[in-house]
């Protein structure tokens, strides 16, 4: 399965999909469409976990900044990842900085909501 | 219970089973969203006073900019000020005069003033700075071309009138010699002692200029003929107290200035000390500052310059 890259800009995160099992998305998320943006995200993973899943798949979240329907993809994101936990080692780095108190209580959301899912909160 | 009634009893159950679980699946996601418009509201919340912190910031920031700005400005003309005192804090005075008359010439419904109006504060704060600044091209100017006291009146190295002195003394010598042959002196030795007289001038007046040139340490001897050569006489004839702008007259009126006077090549006179006027000492000294204040303002002394 092909890797999937996409540079970060002003309003949108770095994303890199690497099917070793290295999933990381680094910095702002506000972008003007949120879901048609993480669309071709959403399938490259919906694919992943249906064909050919590593052993172990780390997801590397460090967002910065990110508006509300950030905010809710990312419910959807950790949703695609619950309903494959079962059968995949998932292990989640939420990555803050210190100063950064919205970043740190969404991914205190984010814990409470998904029981299943293994989330770390990582403060820089 | 029969067959059919079994089946339409599974399908209820079923369709409650999937009723429940796509209720859960909503008020889940009801949950969801409110947290996420809960955690929005805060952020904006938190982003807007913040905003409004900055807003203050900045507008102390352009305050205190402005402030500055003004001050350098006021420095620039306090400089100019301070350079030409003949005109008596004039880039000082213009700006109160020049915005006083703009306002009487904006709310004038005089027929010359129709089309003029100052319509806000920036409008007037560009008169201000623009008065202020009227006359900062004289920084660049020097002094002895913007803010003469005399026609004649430039930065001046006085070794030309020095060296007119020795002319003069030149002249005397050669009336001397002159003298002394009408009395009856043997000619040839007369001569002689002019020849020998004029020569030590010229030595006299090489040195001189020379030293005049010399930034170097002046060593003893040197320091000692100068004031050998300073001591010659020469007589002045003209009064020296015409053609002078107020100040420096009120100073050589301190001197005697009958003619004829008997003068030095090189000296020190009344005329040549600046005082220091209206300087606070007690506010220096409040202020800390430890280096002792020179007695005069300037010393333009001929003897007391050449002899450093």
């Amino acid at each position: 399965m092909e890797n999937f890259k996409l540079e970060a800009t002003q309003y949108t995160p770095e994303i890199n999909l690497d099917a070793s099992g290295v999933i990381s998305l680094v910095g702002k998320s506000y972008p003007e469409n949120t879901f048609e943006f993480y669309a071709p995200m959403m399938e490259w993973l919906e694919q992943y976990f249906e064909t050919a899943p590593a052993d172990k798949t780390v997801i590397n979240m460090e967002i910065i900044y990110f508006n509300s329907s950030s905010s809710k993809l990312f419910f959807d994101f950790f949703d695609l990842l619950e309903e494959n936990s079962e059968e995949n080692t998932i292990e989640i780095n939420w990555i803050y900085d210190a100063e950064n108190e919205s970043a740190e209580e969404a991914g205190e959301d984010f814990i409470e909501d998904f029981e299943d899912l293994n989330i770390n909160l990582v403060e820089k | 219970m029969n067959l059919e009634d079994n089946k339409l009893v599974n399908e209820l159950l079923n369709l409650q089973e999937s009723l429940g679980s796509t209720t859960n699946k909503l008020i889940k996601d009801i949950k969801r969203q409110d947290k996420i418009m809960a955690r929005s509201d805060k952020r904006q919340r938190q982003e807007y006073d913040e905003l409004q912190k900055k807003l203050e910031e900045v507008k102390v920031l352009e305050k205190s900019q402005k402030d500055l700005l003004d001050s350098f400005i006021e420095l620039i003309a306090g400089a100019i000020d301070a350079k030409s005192k003949y005109t008596g804090g004039h880039c000082n005075r213009v700006p109160q005069l020049a915005v006083k008359l703009t306002q009487i010439a904006s709310d004038s419904d005089a027929e010359a003033f129709k089309d003029f109006s100052i319509k806000n504060d920036d409008e007037m704060r560009e008169v201000s700075i623009a008065s202020w600044l009227h006359d900062c091209g004289k920084v660049t100017t020097p002094e002895y071309v913007v803010d003469k006291a005399t026609k004649l009146e430039t930065i001046y190295n006085r070794i030309h009138e020095i060296r007119t002195r020795f002319e003069v003394l030149h002249r005397d010598k050669t009336i001397e010699a002159l003298h002394k042959k009408l009395a009856g002196e043997n000619a040839k030795e007369v001569d002689i002692w002019l020849e020998k007289e004029q020569e030590k001038l010229q030595e006299d007046f090489t040195f001189l200029a020379n030293a005049n040139i010399g930034a170097e340490f002046m060593k003893k001897e040197d320091l000692e003929r100068i004031e050998e050569i300073a001591k010659q006489t020469w007589v002045r004839n003209f009064d020296d107290t015409l053609g002078l702008a107020h100040e420096e007259k009120q100073r050589v009126l301190q001197e005697n200035s009958t003619t004829p006077q008997v003068e030095k090549i090189l000296d020190d006179k009344i005329r040549h000390v600046i005082p220091r006027e209206d300087f606070d000492y007690e506010e220096y000294e409040r202020l800390g500052f430890k280096t002792p204040v020179p007695e005069v303002l300037y010393n333009l002394g001929e003897l007391y310059n050449m002899n450093r």
